[in-house]
């Protein structure tokens, strides 16, 4: 289980782990905490060597124990394995700088990689002027990365799940909640209906590839794909259409894909670099599918709210967000009818 | 209907929570703030669009019923199949619950339900 160290403790084990992290260093400096996940800590520090040279790091590390999912959260061993199996076949990714032993490094599931400049804000990037002739090519950009990790071999071991078995879980725990909603019935009914009718040719899915997951650059677009931790296997639209699942467009929903591009651009960079044929309604399938995990998802947020109130109102107001999945269940509805 | 959470599990959390030594941070004031201002919305315009819901719901299911009812006998004609999930009707039905109950939770929210 993962211990609560402190920042000083956490410094100590670093420093000793610092040659190992990048050869020549002696001593970490800089250590501060980034963003604390549902069940994750990110960490910025410097590993400085004797001239005082410092390569900047990222440390990332499971600090709590991991909370629901439909899809079973992999060791975070597994999630440095396919970063590094991603940046061999050309998808911008962190470089994967050390993987901690948990029986002897005392950080529990933990690894380290090279910290790379970028913006990861949503908004920012879907809606700051700045990031202009980023938009104009990130969404092509999302589709050859995609594509290149769509066609990596799959690691050993990883969690497998289809359309069919992913919508059956998050009905299973839809109706758990007890909650009363036709729309989000009427979501489950409608997804059923539209399952895939042939086999699709399972792939190793990033899972979590959406706007607030990506690094950009202002002008250069992708730099960096981050958050792997829920990578399985699985239908490789899941992965396109999650991108463009109206939750995460950051007040844009004008622009299909993240808030920030358009459909064509992203097929376009699918193909390109070696995608198979990818159809705009299996993408909003997917796009459907994402609209009514994140509407579940909201809530378990609500559940743990109920079942510890004094812990502060900020899961119940979640809670609240189950409408938004609603707004755009309708809008997915109206807009294949048409 | 909105529950998960209720107005009144919404209120009575914030009186649980809330801090009274000083010790709450400005970001869990404005979670706070934000979360009795769901609440209040939710009181003030809950009434009026629970009774449009309902009566909608009336003409849907050719029966009455409290919106309570009428949503569970709604869902399980969806369930069953007795209603097709993008029947016109339905989905009249269920855009403007959408708008109804938005504009109480999240009505900031950028959605393409014009």
């Amino acid at each position: 289980m993962a211990d609560r160290l402190s920042k000083n403790e956490l410094a100590e084990r670093l420093t000793v782990l610092a040659p190992r992290m990048v050869p020549g260093a002696e001593r970490i400096e800089n250590l501060v905490r980034l963003t604390g996940g549902a069940s994750m800590a990110t960490w910025a520090f410097d590993a400085m060597d004797g001239a005082g040279t410092a390569t900047p790091l990222i440390l990332r590390r499971r600090d709590r124990p991991v909370e629901y999912s439909t899809v079973a959260k992999p060791p975070l061993r597994r999630e440095a394995a396919a970063i590094a199996r991603a940046v061999e076949a050309g998808v911008p990714a962190p470089i994967v700088a050390y993987v901690c032993d948990e029986e002897t490094d005392g950080l529990d599931e933990a690894y380290v990689m090279h910290r790379v400049s970028g913006e990861t804000l949503g908004k920012k990037i879907a809606s700051d002027p700045a990031f202009e002739p980023a938009r104009g090519k990130l969404a092509h950009q999302c589709g050859a990365a995609l594509a290149r990790i769509h066609a990596l071999e799959p690691l050993d071991g990883l969690d497998s799940t289809d359309a069919e078995t992913t919508l059956a879980n998050y009905e299973r725990t839809w109706r758990a909640t007890g909650n009363v909603r036709p729309t989000i019935e009427a979501a489950f009914r409608w997804l059923e209906k539209r399952l895939p009718p042939e086999k699709v040719t399972p792939r190793m899915v990033h899972g979590d590839f959406r706007n607030g997951n990506i690094m950009v650059d202002p002008n250069e677009g992708l730099v960096a794909v981050l958050d792997w931790e829920i990578v399985h296997i699985g239908d490789p639209a899941e992965d396109l259409g999650w991108l463009c699942t109206n939750s995460w467009k950051f007040g844009r929903p004008d622009r299909y894909v993240g808030g920030f591009g358009e459909l064509d651009d992203l097929l376009a960079g699918y193909a390109e670099a070696g995608g198979e044929p990818m159809s705009a309604a299996r993408v909003d399938f997917w796009s459907m599918l994402g609209s009514l995990k994140w509407g579940v998802m909201t809530m378990g947020m609500y559940a743990s709210f109920a079942s510890d109130p004094s812990a502060g109102p900020e899961r119940a107001v979640i809670g609240r967000r189950l409408s938004e999945t609603e707004a755009d269940i309708v809008a997915i509805i109206e807009r294949n009818a048409a | 209907m909105i529950t998960h959470p209720s107005a009144q599990e919404i209120v009575a959390g914030v009186a649980q929570w809330l801090p009274v030594d000083g010790s709450a941070s400005i970001f869990s004031l404005r979670v706070a703030r934000n979360a009795l201002e769901i609440a209040a919305r939710d009181m003030a315009m809950s009434p009026a669009a629970d009774a449009r819901a309902a009566e909608r719901m009336h003409a849907l299911l050719g029966r009455g019923g409290t919106r309570e009812e009428l949503d569970v006998a709604l869902v399980e004609a969806i369930r069953s199949g007795a209603i097709a999930s993008d029947d016109p009707s339905l989905v009249a039905h269920l855009r403007a619950c959408a708008l109804d109950t938005i504009a109480i939770d999240q009505p900031k929210y950028a959605h393409t339900l014009g």
